[in-house]
């Protein structure tokens, strides 16, 4: 299973690669919004998890480029932190599966990672 | 008068003083490139130093997170050589902490436990401790910050003492790593500051507060008597947030406070928590607010719906500005029915501006 990781804090990104990874899933970083995009295509993940703000392109955009691709629906999760209720609602208008709050233990992202692709 | 011919003809060549001129120029226009050309290099080194730390401290970081306390009857989190030797340097311990509470703001459970536990084995509150001590208040903002995510709850005492500072972001930081640290019992700093707290802050401090259980309903009500307006005001908002109805008596009296400011933030608690005699107190007190004030009086009468505010509200309709009138009729619709009955049984409904007042209110109903 192939999951792209799309987010601009280092520490989290490594943390959430060293996690997945675990795992067993095959990952790719982007480090901002427009890097994410560019690798949709190319890398064809089974899975993105993005932040919400991210410079160049924010997650929503992520998510309104990929629900605009043809062919398989690829699920979504969103990282937001706390009091961005408002773009997480817009978020999930735009296609998102699920999301996790910010701060939050890898574990948990571990799991519902394992669920949304069982689902 | 040879002088005077000399200086006053601005015609008068003189190559050698252009020379001059142009050889200044030059020296000083290579002294900037070549002092921009050194700032550019030293700023390019340290990138590349920070870069090279941080590649170090990522895997450092990557071992806290991951960490099992007891594993191979491990208790520490281990260290590599080159991160011990990097400690040394005050720029790389530095930057540990910047990512070690970057990571803790990011991270909850065993990960950000482990996070603080890495902070205290290498004894980093020291540092951030010494910056409590800095006279740069933007330095001592950062230590307090950083000592109240990584909860750092041994040296309260000292961040205590800051939440009266002198120097206001330092004060706002302080009081909110003391509510973050100790949740409503935090507040106990309420009871001293003499400084005003800021709207800002106070919406810090109401969001810090809504994640965390123990409010004291008791310590709000002393702090409705407190001579600082502003712990006044925020008191109200704690109560109004908290729906804490059993203050509704110790709030009322506020109506009556000589600052607008408090006596509006009254009238907004007193619509969260509103009881039998709230309609009377604030009918009570109607005339002796200012126009925003009575405004908002007039909205919660409407809300609290009492069959007794319906004439009260009926006979501002009558009197006072357009925007009291409006007001009011929006209020009486608010009440229902028994209030678009006294609209309609106002004797100058038809006329204007009471025709256009009530159209306006209706309309903003049903919209």
């Amino acid at each position: 299973m192939k999951i792209l990781i799309a987010e601009d804090e280092p520490i989290l990104i490594r943390t959430i690669e060293v996690r997945l990874k675990k795992d067993g899933y095959e990952l790719c970083l982007a480090s901002d919004g427009q890097q994410a995009i560019d690798k949709i295509v190319d890398f064809s993940p089974d899975m993105i998890i993005t932040d919400i703000m991210m410079p160049y392109a924010s997650g929503l955009e992520i998510i309104s480029y990929t629900r605009q691709q043809p062919g398989k629906r690829t699920p979504i999760i969103i990282l937001s932190s706390m009091g961005q209720e408002d773009v997480v609602l817009e978020a999930f208008k735009l296609g998102a599966d699920d999301y996790i709050t910010k701060p939050f233990s890898p574990n948990e992202l571990s799991v519902r990672v394992r669920r949304l692709l069982a689902s | 008068m040879r002088l005077v011919l000399l200086y006053s003809t601005p015609l008068v060549p003189r190559p050698h003083l252009l020379l001059i001129a142009m050889a200044v120029m030059v020296g000083a226009l290579l002294m900037i490139t070549i002092f921009i050309l050194i700032y550019l290099v030293l700023k390019r080194k340290r990138e590349r130093k920070l870069d090279e730390w941080r590649d170090q401290l990522s895997g450092t970081l990557q071992r806290a997170i991951f960490f099992e306390a007891g594993e191979n009857t491990q208790t520490a989190i281990p260290l590599t050589f080159r991160t011990l030797r990097g400690l040394k340097h005050p720029g790389f311990r530095q930057l540990l902490i910047d990512e070690l509470v970057r990571g803790k703001k990011s991270l909850t459970g065993t990960a950000a436990t482990n996070l603080v536990l890495l902070f205290n084995q290498l004894g980093l509150s020291r540092l951030s401790l010494q910056k409590l001590n800095n006279r740069r208040w933007h330095i001592k903002a950062r230590g307090i910050q950083e000592l109240a995510v990584m909860e750092q709850r041994q040296l309260v005492t000292r961040i205590y003492r800051l939440t009266n500072a002198h120097h206001e972001l330092v004060r706002m930081e302080a009081q909110s790593a003391i509510v973050q640290l100790y949740g409503f019992e935090g507040l106990r700093f309420l009871d001293i500051i003499d400084t005003p707290i800021s709207e800002w802050q106070q919406i810090t401090l109401l969001r810090l507060l809504a994640r965390m259980p123990g409010i004291q309903p008791e310590k709000i009500a002393n702090w409705l008597g407190s001579a600082n307006d502003s712990v006044r005001i925020f008191a109200l908002k704690l109560a109004a947030e908290h729906h804490l109805h059993q203050l509704h008596d110790q709030v009322t009296p506020c109506l009556h406070h000589p600052h607008p400011h408090v006596r509006m933030q009254t009238v907004r608690c007193l619509k969260e928590i509103y009881a039998d005699a709230t309609s009377g107190a604030m009918i009570q007190v109607y005339e002796t607010q200012d126009i925003p004030c009575r405004l908002a009086i007039l909205d919660i009468l409407g809300a609290i719906g009492a069959p007794d505010n319906g004439s009260f509200l009926s006979r501002q309709l009558a009197e006072g500005e357009d925007m009291l009138k409006l007001g009011a009729a929006r209020a009486l619709i608010q009440m229902g029915d028994p209030g678009l009955k006294h609209l309609d049984e106002f004797p100058l409904s038809g006329e204007y501006p009471w025709n256009e007042i009530f159209q306006q209110a209706k309309t903003e109903q049903t919209a």
